[in-house]
């Protein structure tokens, strides 16, 4: 723990900024909590590596001062998984986008939930393709407008923490950024758990997502959570199931971790060779 | 008859109305008769307060190239425009806001970095738009009264054209814009003294025919429904978006379908279905997409699916530049992916010609049941011309594939070795033409064959198609020799074949012997043609829009001989300007 006060200076290259977000644009809170959280932990800025995807939310591992590369769409998990396999001791912290981490990249998401390696998957999950000018993505759900749906959209969306559970994730938790304190404390729960942990954050894309689905201004998309979201197991549920639950799904500490795990394939395969 | 041939750029933050007053000054020179060009250029991400530059040449004749130096530059920001002034011609236009809203030294004022020579003209933008509409928002408008003023134009007509553009916005919206148009049309003619000698005055062009102002992706998206399109499935990308987003529009009306997939992989594997399937598909992506794409479009040559992707270039490798032009996937697209793998590779020379590559390309995959790759890159998708309404597709054009025959079906072979390679292909469904196909190597029944003889039989086959292809392609635009030999040939592709055309032509008025060449097809080459050429020229120029010379290296494994290069990667497109100073080095 740090009992010293946060400095975000502290945690970012200023050179990278100003940062390329739109005014109101909910990722820059991701941000927020997330450098909260590392410094409440303690961490040492040279333990972290993030790597992570393209689009607007990819963009964090240009601003924070950690190990970081900027990948390509959708693969940041395949490369992070490389990276943690060849340096087990470092945290790798994987921030996507919707797009990013469930249509180009959903074949990595699952499989690295599977494997149940050692990475934090944050998913900052605006309903949108941000970077590209609003078009749906597959977290949009039916019923919405998108440039690509002028018509509405058809296709279902993913629920991002049945997902992750099914595929094999070992901590699975859900927040907004409206509620950036409590992302900061799962955040910080997600980053020391042993295994594959998935956060989703809600957050918004007043630009194109609010525009076109008539959500209102970054504020109102943001009351937007408060009013729509409530803690896991909720009375008000009763009343209206349709709420968004958030809090921790998952936190399981028995599945072998895939590096551990690994470590042993290598230990037993040594004793062969002596 | 006096020409004109201008370069205006407005130059503005987002949000100022930067691109629209562009949009409005282009619309309007199109109705007068003038060629345009037109370009806009915003900030590639930092959102909301980026620069924006508006670039439009007008002409009185044949516009080739946007023109790389500015005329007139109209300001409505002073901070970006300081960097933009780098584009003015010596001696050109300056029209700036001469009492801003906040008013700032020498040094933060567009006028103070003015090169000595500039004509300015300062004109109170935000005074005058406050004055016709109690807010600022009209400085754009106010901008283009003054233009219309200094240069003479009707500016009757300019308020017509303001009128239909905002046409369907509330009466207050136009009386706001037209308004803040006549007041800076007024305070110019009253307060402004000319000392330029740009004038529309006595410039009468002929009535011209109904014109389309249009940008390439939109073109393709024309060209694709007129040519039968009926499936697309893409995943968006800059810059090929725009042709997904228009589609996701009009195909439904077409009763064609749109599919959004959840990667380029899926969507070009869907595309190659839809093909199988037997309508016409397509796929649009730029340089990653297209990337991802290649373990597919191996699928789609040696199965002979047809296909058809569209490369909208941007600069490269990986992510790399999205908002920038460049035309360095001339190797991926001519020369990548694995194994021995004929393609067809079109690569439109200007706006107008990307009708004709889509509708050509759709037409070419369904007959030689192949892949089809149209290279666009960020100019030409997004620049805009005013073209002549292209004329739809004949029959011929519309359905060509060649379904096998009652006879053929009788013991139906595929994959038969044909005269001219194309195997008749029957869509499934078709009583008698059930057939297997793979991506492995097959016999004449799609029976998969690793043989020596059969694999050397059918990759033969398979190329053998394409100089079928060659035939069908539009010839080369090849200029004419003035003698038996000329001194310098450039040859060209893609959207730099208007900028060295353009050069040629200013070279031969400079007395410089110069020829152009120029194909739209890549791939199957037109080698003899390009032979022929080259044996008619005593040096060759090459100038395109990547670092290392990926067509200049294709070119002289044809001619065998080395030539000159002219390579940029700045972003902006080819300038004819660049091409004839190199010229007059060489
Ligand atoms: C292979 C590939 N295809 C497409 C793109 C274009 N692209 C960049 S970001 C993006 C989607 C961004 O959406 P999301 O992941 O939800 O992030 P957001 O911008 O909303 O934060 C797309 C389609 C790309 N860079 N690479
Ligand atoms: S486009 Fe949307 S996601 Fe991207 S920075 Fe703007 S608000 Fe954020
Ligand atoms: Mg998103």
């Amino acid at each position: 723990m740090n009992d010293t006060p946060f400095n975000f200076k502290d945690y970012v290259r200023s050179r990278f900024f100003p940062h390329m977000w739109c005014p109101g644009c909910g990722h820059g809170i991701v941000l927020g909590s997330l450098l909260r959280g590392i410094h409440e932990l303690g961490l040492n800025k040279n333990e972290i590596v993030m790597t992570s995807g393209i689009g607007c939310s990819s963009r964090i591992s240009g601003y924070v001062d950690f190990h970081s590369l900027h990948t390509i769409h959708g693969r940041a998990l395949s490369f992070a998984t490389g990276v943690k396999l060849s340096r087990p001791h470092l945290k790798a912290i994987v921030p996507m986008g919707d797009g990013d981490a469930l249509a180009i990249g959903g074949n990595h998401f699952i499989h690295a939930a599977r494997r149940n390696i050692d990475i934090t998957a944050i998913v900052m999950n605006n309903k949108i393709y941000g970077m590209t000018g609003g078009q749906f993505s597959p977290l949009s759900g039916p019923g919405k407008k998108a440039t690509t749906a002028p018509y509405s959209t058809i296709d279902n969306e993913f629920d991002i923490v049945e997902l992750a559970k099914s595929a094999g994730a070992t901590f699975v938790a859900r927040s907004t950024v409206f509620h950036a304190v409590e992302a900061k404390d799962l955040l910080k729960k997600a980053i020391m758990h042993k295994g594959f942990s998935v956060v989703e954050i809600l957050s918004q894309c007043p630009t194109y997502y609010g525009r076109k689905n008539k959500e209102g201004d970054a504020v109102q998309m943001m009351e937007g959570f408060k009013n729509n979201t409530v803690k896991i197991g909720s009375k008000k549920l009763e009343k209206n199931p349709n709420l968004i639950q958030r809090g921790i799904f998952v936190e399981d500490t028995d599945k072998p971790e895939y590096c551990e795990a690994y470590d042993h394939i290598i230990e037993t395969a040594m004793k062969g060779n002596s | 008859m006096k020409d004109i041939d201008l370069v205006i750029e407005i130059c503005g933050s987002a949000g100022e109305g930067t691109i629209s007053a562009g949009e409005i000054l282009s619309r309007f020179m199109s109705g007068q008769g003038f060629e345009i060009m037109s370009f806009d250029s915003y900030p590639a991400e930092i959102r909301g307060f980026g620069k924006c530059v508006a670039h439009t040449r007008l002409s009185s004749n044949c516009i080739y190239s946007p023109g790389k130096l500015v005329d007139v530059l109209i300001s409505l920001n002073d901070g970006h425009s300081i960097s933009q002034l780098s584009t003015l011609k010596k001696g050109g236009i300056l029209v700036y806001d001469s009492a801003p809203l906040k008013p700032h030294g020498e040094d933060k004022s567009v006028l103070g970095w003015a090169e000595p020579g500039t004509v300015t003209y300062g004109v109170p933008l935000t005074m005058l738009a406050n004055r016709a509409a109690g807010n600022s928002r009209g400085r754009n408008m106010v901008a283009l009264g003054a233009v219309v003023a200094l240069f003479h134009m009707d500016g009757q007509s300019f308020t017509q054209s303001i009128q239909a553009r905002y046409a369907k916005k509330k009466q207050v919206i136009i009386d706001a814009n037209v308004n803040s148009f006549l007041e800076g049309f007024n305070w110019t003619k009253k307060h402004i003294e000319k000392t330029d000698s740009i004038s529309f005055d006595g410039v009468i062009m002929p009535a011209g025919r109904e014109k389309l102002i249009i940008n390439g992706n939109q073109l393709v998206v024309r060209a694709a429904l007129d040519a039968n399109l009926k499936f697309y499935a893409g995943y968006p990308i800059t810059p090929a978006t725009k042709i997904m987003e228009i589609l996701s529009k009009e195909l439904p009306k077409n009763g064609g379908t749109l599919l959004q997939t959840e990667d380029e992989i899926a969507a070009i594997g869907a595309v190659i279905g839809a093909g199988f399937g037997g309508v016409r598909a397509m796929t649009a992506t730029s340089g990653p997409g297209f990337a991802l794409m290649t373990e597919f479009t191996g699928l789609s040559v040696m199965a002979e699916v047809p296909a058809v992707i569209i490369n909208s270039q941007r600069g490269g490798p990986s992510t790399g530049i999205p908002t920038k032009t460049e035309q360095s996937d001339f190797n991926a697209a001519v020369l990548g992916g694995t194994g021995d793998c004929p393609r067809i590779v079109l690569a439109p020379i200007d706006t107008f010609s990307c009708y004709q590559a889509t509708v050509l390309g759709l037409y070419l995959a369904e007959k030689y049941q192949t892949l089809v790759v149209i290279l666009l890159d960020f100019f030409l998708s997004n620049s805009i011309r005013n073209i002549d309404i292209p004329v739809k597709p004949s029959q011929v054009f519309l359905d060509s594939n060649i379904a096998p025959t009652k006879a053929e079906l009788e013991n139906y072979q595929r994959y038969k070795v044909t005269p001219n390679g194309i195997s008749p292909r029957a869509i499934p469904g078709t009583p008698g033409g059930i057939f297997f196909s793979t991506g492995l190597e097959h016999d004449e029944f799609g029976k998969p064959d690793y043989s020596d003889k059969g694999h050397l039989k059918m990759t033969q086959k398979r190329f053998d198609k394409h100089s079928f292809v060659l035939e069908e392609a539009p010839a080369p635009q090849i200029s004419d020799f003035t003698g038996d030999m000329a001194d310098i040939g450039v040859i060209s592709w893609g959207s730099s074949a208007g900028a060295a055309q353009e050069a040629v032509m200013l070279a031969r008025k400079d007395g410089i012997d110069a020829v152009s060449f120029s194909s739209m097809i890549l791939s199957p080459f037109p080698e003899k043609a390009l032979v022929a050429f080259a044996d008619k020229c005593k040096k060759i120029l090459v100038p395109e829009l990547n670092y290392s010379g990926q067509f200049a290296n294709f070119a002289v494994h044809i001619i065998k001989r080395p030539v000159e290069r002219l390579n940029y990667i700045t972003g902006r497109p080819m300038a004819s300007e660049d091409i004839l100073e190199k010229m007059r080095q060489m």
